[in-house]
């Protein structure tokens, strides 16, 4: 069985072409303004790639912010089932995914079998997301790729006190005229975002293994700074922002 | 009548055009409507409720009962006894409002962090929309600091007075109080009114909503079918329809729409009914929901569930419990009044509520409810601090809970959508 998986996120729309449950497949690409448009190239490109003629795909669940206006999708999926679905087909163990996003994190308990036990999401705001970071590197003139290394140099913690992403801009920029250390700053700000999601830990509890996905995880300097509030191992499987489009097309296998 | 707040400082009330919120609140609503109607098997004599709430039909009569010389008296929450009103020749509506375009318009005269039903309310009588703006008169028990606070601004546009409500339902030491207030509450509407209060026409009032309770825990009682006979939305929309209806002709509705639920064939395919794929039955817990921010609502049910029961203030808690009354004399009557309209209630608002968790836990047993949903307003402190009490012991009965906090604005039903699918696939119905 051949099935395509469809992620439309805030910030990227990820696709993953799986056949019998195994990935053959992957692509993103930014959703821009015409996210339609831009799914359609990501999938016409990703079937070209595998070989694979569109008539060969049985089903197209697609799930995230942006699910309804992916135009080829042929269902649309529970964004807090699919993680719970990609997390403990990733790694078998795991009994909290913990998924951070561009504007959204969520958490949720699963069984063995990636069904929910329980769940939280983070409210509207994006103080826990990764926007939150893109806000930070854009105040700290420091390439978002590099803000994870440079955070891990820092040789102390210092607070940060907002929790808006743009009073929190504006208090960087105070740090920064107050000549604090950029890698103290970036730390900071992983520190801040580490403690909002924790926070959505606080009634679920951090049930081992805890596996954390989206495009967030793949940040050093954000899974350092989770480790350390959260006190346990944290596991992240490869490509981790690719999680939710597995699990919309495991969900299609049943 | 002599106005209850000082004078000196008296401001002319605001006003602001309502053209464009009224077309708003009117969309907000059809879309709503619209997604009822289009549900197989929708009861025929929902028509009539749809009618009241949605038309212009009893506002007309309402204004022409004032043309007439009719009082109509504005009831801010479930505390004030409509009988007392009815009992007086008056009309009562009740005027806990939910439309979000009324919303912003009123942080300019209360402020910005207040409850949205308090702003929704005063932001419509600002515009000079919906019932509020056809009172005579508004009654404000002092149930929280949103209400109390806000009558004083109130009373710039209409006469208000207070309804000062006990802070604990302690039989002994709040119900001598409270049927004082009750008993100073008759005063002022006899005063407002020009009319003594008689006896025989309380009996008559008392008596007309007795009938209404009956004819209600009719549908109460349909709600405990399985599959389901009529969708939450539909069954709340017909007891708002009682906020501002003539009892008699709601009652008579009411019963209409009971004898069809009680033929009615299960709205559910029974093939369709396995275990897995049966709408998940829930009760509705929480902050009132009111017309037309059926948002909630229509996010449960679109996602496959139903919502049997509730215990909202704005829904069963209004309509269920009749005036018991021991010895039909005048003050026998006033007792049975006051006892009514505190006892019964399980509002934040009192210091001890446990009555609260014990109605959602007999409501889920009676109602077979697969979960419960619980309804906080965004900046109704009240409602917020009970949710974990409430919440931990649904958890110790082993009752899954989802949480929701929210307001009117309509911004956040996908975040609602994602919630409430999670939930439905946590506790196993479709996700």
């Amino acid at each position: 069985m051949t099935v395509v998986g469809a992620d439309a996120g805030a910030s990227r729309v990820k696709l993953v072409l799986v056949r019998d449950g195994e990935v053959v497949a992957r692509g993103a690409a930014p959703c821009g303004i015409d996210l339609a448009g831009t799914a359609q190239a990501l999938l016409d490109g990703l079937l070209a790639e595998a070989g694979v003629p569109r008539s060969q795909v049985s089903a197209i669940p697609a799930t995230g912010t942006g699910a309804e206006a992916v135009p080829f999708a042929t269902a649309r999926v529970n964004v807090v089932k699919v993680m719970a679905r990609a997390g403990v087909k990733l790694v078998p163990a795991a009994r909290t995914v913990i998924d951070v996003g561009a504007e959204e994190a969520r958490a949720v308990r699963c069984d063995a079998k990636g069904s929910i036990a329980d769940f939280a999401l983070n409210d509207k705001c994006a103080a826990g997301a990764g926007s939150f970071i893109e806000a930070m590197s854009r105040a700290l003139e420091c390439p978002l790729e590099e803000m994870g290394p440079l955070s891990l140099k820092a040789g102390k913690a210092i607070g940060l006190t907002a929790q808006c992403v743009i009073f929190a801009e504006s208090e960087v920029v105070s740090l920064i005229h107050r000549r604090t250390p950029p890698e103290e700053i970036a730390r900071a700000a992983y520190d801040a975002m580490a403690a909002r999601v924790s926070g959505l830990l606080l009634r679920l509890g951090a049930q081992p293994e805890v596996v954390v996905v989206g495009g967030v995880a793949r940040d050093p300097g954000f899974i350092a700074a989770l480790g350390r509030k959260l006190g346990v191992p944290l596991t992240v499987p490869p490509d981790p922002e690719f999680a939710g489009a597995l699990g919309a097309a495991l969900c299609a296998e049943g | 009548m002599k106005s209850i707040f000082e004078t000196r400082y008296r401001r002319a009330p605001v006003r602001r055009d309502g053209t464009a919120a009224a077309a708003e609140i009117a969309r907000i609503g059809r879309r709503y409507l619209d997604a009822m109607r289009a549900r197989p098997g929708r009861p025929a004599a929902m028509g009539y409720f749809d009618e009241i709430m949605t038309g212009e039909k009893r506002l007309d009569e309402i204004r022409e009962f004032r043309r007439g010389g009719g009082k109509v008296i504005g009831l801010y929450c479930n505390f004030v006894p409509e009988e007392l009103v009815h009992a007086l020749g008056a009309l009562p509506v009740r005027i806990c409002a939910g439309a979000s375009p009324a919303v912003a318009p009123a942080e300019e005269v209360l402020a910005r962090d207040v409850c949205p039903m308090v702003k929704s309310s005063f932001g419509l009588r600002m515009m000079g929309l919906s019932y509020i703006s056809e009172c005579d008169l508004v009654v404000v028990p002092t149930s929280c600091d949103a209400k109390k606070k806000s009558s004083r601004f109130l009373d710039q546009y209409v006469p208000t007075i207070t309804l000062d409500l006990p802070q604990e339902k302690n039989y002994e030491k709040n119900l001598p109080a409270w049927t004082r207030e009750i008993r100073h509450l008759v005063g002022r509407l006899e005063e407002f009114t020009g009319r003594k209060l008689r006896k025989d026409a309380l009996a008559s009032a008392i008596r007309l909503l007795h009938r209404r309770t009956e004819a209600f825990r009719k549908l109460h009682e349909a709600r405990k079918r399985n599959p389901y006979a009529i969708s939450g939305r539909d069954a709340l929309l017909a007891m708002q329809a009682s906020f501002h209806d003539d009892p008699a002709r709601w009652t008579a509705q009411m019963e209409i729409l009971s004898a069809e639920l009680s033929v009615a064939k299960p709205t559910v395919d029974v093939s369709a009914d396995a275990e897995t794929s049966r709408p998940r039955r829930i009760v509705l817990t929480g902050a009132p929901v009111i017309w037309p921010n059926w948002k909630l609502l229509h996010t449960i049910e679109e996602a496959g569930a139903v919502v049997v029961a509730d215990t909202l203030c704005s829904g069963t808690q209004r309509l269920f419990d009749p005036v018991e009354v021991d010895e039909w004399t005048f003050d026998g009557m006033l007792r049975a009044i006051a006892v009514r309209h505190l006892f019964p209630s399980i509002c934040p608002c009192f210091i001890e509520n446990a009555e609260h968790i014990d109605r959602v836990i007999e409501l889920a047993d009676e109602f077979k409810a697969d979960g419960v949903v619980y309804h906080t307003l965004r900046l109704c402190q009240l409602f917020d601090m009970e949710y974990n009490h409430v919440a931990a012991s649904l958890r110790d009965k082993g009752l899954p809970l989802l949480g929701i906090t929210t307001d009117l604005s309509l911004e956040d039903e996908e975040q609602l959508k994602t919630r409430v699918e999670a939930f439905l696939e946590m506790i196993g119905g479709r996700g």
